[in-house]
């Protein structure tokens, strides 16, 4: 009867730990929410802003034909910035090969670079890119003042840029869409605005 | 084995879980006391004046529910004004849920920041099923040693578990905020 009650306790005290171990690490995770929150693309200041129209242009592709940047009709348009020597943008391939298959009633992915034809050539048929169109313009990097990789432009419907920013994950990747689906520049724009407007509530 | 001993433990540790749940919420409604009168403000269920009064007669009330469950004599007060205190929240809370006002602070305590839904609902109903089960409880005179260790393991782990729990729907409120969407 002692060794009963003994085990008892113990069991008693096991199972108090580890429940006390498994509120902890849900605080954890919740306090890892609080910091992740701006996971948004990192917009860096830079080029045409977010609402404002997107240059044009008409740009040949790589497989053939021409496609005209910025004077979308009636679909949005993600300018995908990217570079064959970039590990992270070939990492990203798989998302926009979805995003691009999924949403393709609404919205046209094109990949844009620059550099060395023979270069692209090789990259776009390794990499199976045939089912997107791809641009080669040192001048579309220029003007929309591209400096870090992979980085993303969003062009809405309207011909207006919607969202833009430095792409480095599928979260980023989303966050634009959101971006765009909620008339905010950026999410961190959007975080700022909301922080302003809780504070005024508790005022 | 005896179903009245089985029912009489698991009254006995839910009685004192949930006081213990209940000095909790009051400790921490009172420690942003001032706060928590705007909390309450934005549930819109009370002109402002009740609203205000109302957060400083409930943090306090809540602690009264506590001390009337644990002393034996009051227990069965303590859980009826404890169900009352629980339908009151609820039926707040069920307000602003079916008005759609999901992003105002439940003003719950323990979890910062926890928001309203239909979950929290649930929760509070599975509470007072606790209060009704501690309240039909049958009483016994003497208790063995066994009972004791086990009456106190089971309140403890309740009150943990509760916590546990609320923690984790916050968790899910943060991973899935109204409004966004994931890609294919």
């Amino acid at each position: 009867m002692t060794g009963l009650l003994i085990s008892n306790v113990l069991v008693w005290i096991g199972l108090i730990g580890l429940l006390l171990a498994v509120l902890a690490l849900a605080r954890q995770v919740g306090i890892l929410h609080e910091r992740l929150t701006p996971v948004g693309a990192l917009t860096m200041d830079h080029g045409p802003k977010v609402g404002e129209p997107a240059p044009v242009f008409t740009l040949s592709k790589l497989g053939g034909g021409e496609i005209s940047i910025g004077a979308t009709a009636g679909r949005s348009q993600l300018l995908f910035f990217l570079s064959p020597t970039c590990p992270v943008c070939k990492q990203l391939m798989p998302i926009l090969r979805s995003l691009s298959a999924h949403e393709a009633a609404s919205l046209e992915v094109v990949l844009a670079s620059d550099g060395a034809l023979e270069e692209h050539q090789r990259f776009y048929v390794r990499e199976k890119l045939a089912p997107f169109p791809y641009v080669l313009s040192t001048d579309l990097g220029m003007t929309f003042r591209i400096s870090k990789l992979p980085y993303a432009v969003l062009i809405g419907p309207n011909g207006v840029i919607s969202a833009k920013g430095l792409i480095n994950n599928r979260e980023q990747l989303e966050s634009l869409v959101v971006a765009q689906e909620m008339g905010v520049a950026s999410l961190q724009d959007y975080r700022a605005k909301t922080r302003q407007h809780a504070t005024a509530r508790i005022d | 084995m005896d179903s009245q001993v089985l029912l009489f433990m698991v009254g006995e540790a839910l009685r004192l879980g949930l006081a213990a749940v209940f000095v909790l919420a009051a400790y921490h409604a009172m420690r942003v006391w001032t706060l928590f009168g705007g909390i309450v403000e934005q549930y819109r269920v009370a002109p402002r004046w009740l609203a205000r009064l109302a957060a400083r007669i409930l943090p306090p009330l809540e602690l009264v529910v506590a001390v009337c469950l644990v002393l034996p004599a009051t227990s069965r007060v303590g859980a009826t004004l404890g169900m009352g205190l629980l339908a009151l929240f609820t039926v707040a809370i069920a307000i602003n849920v079916a008005r759609g006002r999901v992003s105002i602070d439940c003003g719950c305590g323990g979890a910062n920041g926890q928001k309203l839904s239909r979950a929290l609902v649930v929760r509070n109903l599975i509470m007072m099923l606790g209060l009704a089960l501690a309240w039909a409880a049958p009483d016994r005179g003497f208790i063995d040693a066994a009972t004791a260790i086990g009456i106190m393991g089971l309140a403890v782990t309740l009150t943990v578990l509760y916590f546990a729990a609320n923690q984790l729907m916050t968790n899910f409120q943060a991973s899935h905020p109204p409004g966004t969407r994931t890609l294919p």
